[in-house]
């Protein structure tokens, strides 16, 4: 059997507080396969972000381990932003694109950080705002000029910009009407099931989970379920 | 390259609020900068300072010695003062010798030393003239009773004063209270010639010129009785205008000073052979060599017998307050840079509030600390050498009323140090003819001190444009220090949760 993308032993987040520590995350494990559709599920507070950001590379965890490809994250990444760079791709709730760069200049930034030559980002960065279904009048867009859809395909777009194996989204359709939702999950749904990449997927959205390989309830920082599709 | 696109379009982003954070910065420099160049112009002046003022010394006979001499002389005649011997005075006096100037020549400081001697004199008009006869050397020589002998209460014509160096003769000397308005000073060919200086009043009362010659008479001290004085014929060669003349108003002594070669204040005194001077001028290199003079003199010249007069108090008259204004710009540039400084971590500071989510966004995405650290510094870089640019040609505008403002009251620095009349223009001060020796110890004048508070400009020179780029490299490295501290504290994760 191969090794799993993604997965995590023991993981266990504590925040320090001005009231005491506090538990995000408490003894979850978890194991994300490649080409799979994941959804985190589970209501406020109970670690869904905290999870996802962990997976990221954003935070550390306190205990327990995360293992990317069978290897143990910190051992192979000395440096975790290399592993947002090169591994992960990002989209959230609030697309939290730069507001002063036009669409393509935001795709164009994480291929700048890999160190992409100037004259092959435009193109790849076109082809991959093309292929989420932004029109070309509004590649030279800057993000508050387009419409939430939009902000949210060209966030999707930058997070595939050099082209990571794992793409983790936090609330993706939070900020978007149900039709703009449905062709955004569509979209997820299809780069999991086209291009094998693992998605990881935080949502409320019964609706998104419905679509989902793999569910993964979390309840107080504890995994509650753990089902994939048969 | 694209992170120094990226800064720029970081900057432009707002570019009201840059513009205001450019300005605000170029005014504060534009000030600080003024600040350096005045500082670092009183700096050279006060060197200039050092190698013109405070240079000059006059070594003297003490007038101790005069008064011991005297008191003897008149204790050996019973008290009275007609039987004093002249000559047995003048045997009790050590005067300074060529010996003595020679020594002073030999320290490896001393720029130039002369010897000088004064002795009041008499213009003898020709219908006062009686019974002369040639003497020995050709010169006329009075053999009766002087016509305007030196009487208790009646001042000489002038005092004459003999130097072997014309370039002693510091009032000539541009800037100086003396000028010539006809012929010229005498110099070494002059030596053993019988040519004289004298004063424009003398020359317009008595009707005389360059080339006319004059009758002098050596007149006696006041209650000298000598009943012989000499006489000697000297040709005008140069005549003078006294700068000083009509404006020291109140009561002065009309006593002219002229002025001749060694030689002739020997020759009128009746010792061509004399070696002795009555006082020794010394220049040395620096301000710096004067303890060093007065260590060295004490070895040549004993100090119980001759006192030693230095122009230190003149340096540090005139040099008080220009350190007074450079010490004040470097207040004022501290200053200006600290409020520029403060401004500069404000305005970063309040500038990253505004764009942690950038941050964080670019966290998220992998770029590295220092990648990101780059960029913002970049951009501020960016911010303070525009400003800079601007700054530096406004330094012309503030040039324009910050140096009168840091420039102190040269006229009250004068006063303060010579007290508040003497030295200023129309002060009604009495000013002491010095005999012989330069004017070492005289007060320094209020335009000397405003010529060397003018002097200081606030120039752009390349010291200028140096401290702008320290300035700007430090205020860029100010504000980048701001966002590295933030940069490296963000936690990109809570930053990209909140709402946009």
């Amino acid at each position: 059997m191969t090794e799993p993308t993604l997965s995590c032993e023991a993981l266990t987040k504590t925040y320090d507080t001005a009231a005491g520590p506090v538990s995000a995350l408490s003894n979850v494990d978890l194991e994300i396969r490649d080409g799979e559709f994941t959804a985190i599920v589970g209501p406020s507070g109970s670690g869904k972000t905290t999870l996802l950001s962990l997976l990221g590379g954003l935070e550390k965890p306190s205990s327990g381990q995360i293992l990317v490809q069978g290897e143990q994250l910190q051992r192979r990444y000395r440096d975790l932003s290399d592993y947002r760079r090169r591994q992960v791709g990002f989209v959230f709730q609030a697309y939290n694109l730069v507001p002063h760069l036009t669409a393509i200049e935001n795709v164009m930034v994480p291929m700048e950080l890999a160190g992409v030559r100037r004259s092959k980002r435009r193109s790849l960065a076109a082809e991959l705002l093309s292929s989420m279904g932004i029109p070309k009048e509004r590649f030279s867009h800057r993000p508050l000029r387009l419409s939430g859809g939009e902000q949210q395909r060209v966030a999707i777009a930058r997070a595939l910009a050099n082209t990571p194996p794992i793409l983790l989204a936090d609330e993706p359709t939070g900020n978007l009407d149900e039709a703009t939702s449905d062709q955004i999950i569509s979209l997820l749904r299809d780069m999991a099931d086209l291009s094998g990449l693992c998605v990881v997927v935080v949502t409320h959205n019964r609706r998104i989970a419905g679509k989902a390989d793999h569910v993964v309830g979390l309840n107080s920082g504890r995994v509650e379920s753990d089902r994939r599709a048969a | 390259m694209d992170t120094v696109i990226r800064a720029a379009r970081g900057a432009l982003r707002s570019s009201t609020r840059t513009l205001i954070v450019v300005l605000v910065l170029a005014v504060g420099l534009s000030f600080a900068l003024t600040s350096v160049a005045l500082a670092l112009a009183a700096g050279d002046e006060l060197d200039k300072i050092k190698q013109t003022t405070g240079v000059e010394a006059a070594l003297t006979v003490n007038p101790e010695q005069f008064q011991d001499a005297i008191n003897a002389a008149l204790e050996e005649a019973g008290g009275d003062p007609s039987k004093i011997d002249r000559d047995a005075v003048d045997s009790q006096i050590e005067p300074l010798t060529e010996e003595h100037l020679a020594a002073i020549k030999a320290l490896p400081y001393v720029r130039n030393a002369a010897g000088t001697k004064a002795q009041p004199a008499d213009l003898v008009t020709p219908g006062e003239e009686d019974e002369e006869q040639p003497d020995d050397t050709g010169n006329q020589v009075d053999s009766g009773s002087g016509p305007r002998q030196g009487l208790i209460g009646t001042p000489p014509d002038a005092i004459l004063t003999g130097t072997d160096d014309a370039d002693f003769l510091t009032d000539f000397a541009a800037g100086g209270t003396k000028q010539l308005v006809d012929g010229r000073l005498f110099d070494a060919s002059d030596e053993g010639k019988n040519v004289v200086v004298i004063d424009q009043n003398t020359a317009t009362t008595e009707g005389l010129k360059i080339g006319d010659s004059i009758t002098l008479e050596a007149a006696g001290l006041p209650g000298d009785d000598s009943s012989n004085p000499r006489q000697i014929e000297a040709e005008i060669i140069g005549i003078y205008e006294d700068l000083e003349t009509g404006s020291e108003g109140g009561f002065a002594l009309n006593v002219s000073d002229w002025y001749t070669p060694l030689s002739f204040v020997r020759e009128l005194q009746g010792d061509s052979a004399d070696n002795s001077f009555d006082s020794i001028s010394i220049v040395v290199d620096s301000a710096d060599d004067l303890d060093r003079l007065e260590t060295d003199l004490a070895g040549i010249a004993d100090p119980d017998l001759f006192s030693l007069q230095t122009s230190a108090a003149a340096l540090e008259q005139i040099s008080e307050p220009v350190e007074t204004m450079r010490n004040t710009s470097v207040v004022v540039m501290i200053v200006g840079l600290a409020v520029v400084g403060a401004i500069m971590v404000l305005l970063m500071a309040l500038v990253m509030r505004g764009r942690l989510r950038e941050i964080g966004i670019l966290k998220a995405i992998g770029a590295k600390s220092r990648q990101i650290v780059a960029q913002f510094a970049l951009e501020t870089v960016g911010i303070a050498v525009v400003a800079v640019l601007i700054a530096v040609p406004s330094v012309l505008v503030t040039n324009m009323f910050l140096p009168s403002l840091l420039r102190p009251s040269a006229e009250a620095n004068a006063q303060e140090e010579n007290g508040p009349q003497s030295g200023a223009p129309g002060g009604g001060g009495f000013r002491v003819q010095t005999i012989g020796g330069p004017d070492v110890a005289d007060p320094v004048r209020t335009e000397d001190i405003e010529a060397s508070l003018n002097e200081i400009d606030a120039s752009l020179g390349p010291e200028v444009v140096g401290a702008a780029a320290a300035a700007a490299i430090g205020l860029g490295l100010l504000g980048s220090a701001v966002m590295m501290v933030a940069v490296l504290r963000l936690r990109p994760a809570e930053v990209l949760r909140m709402e946009a």
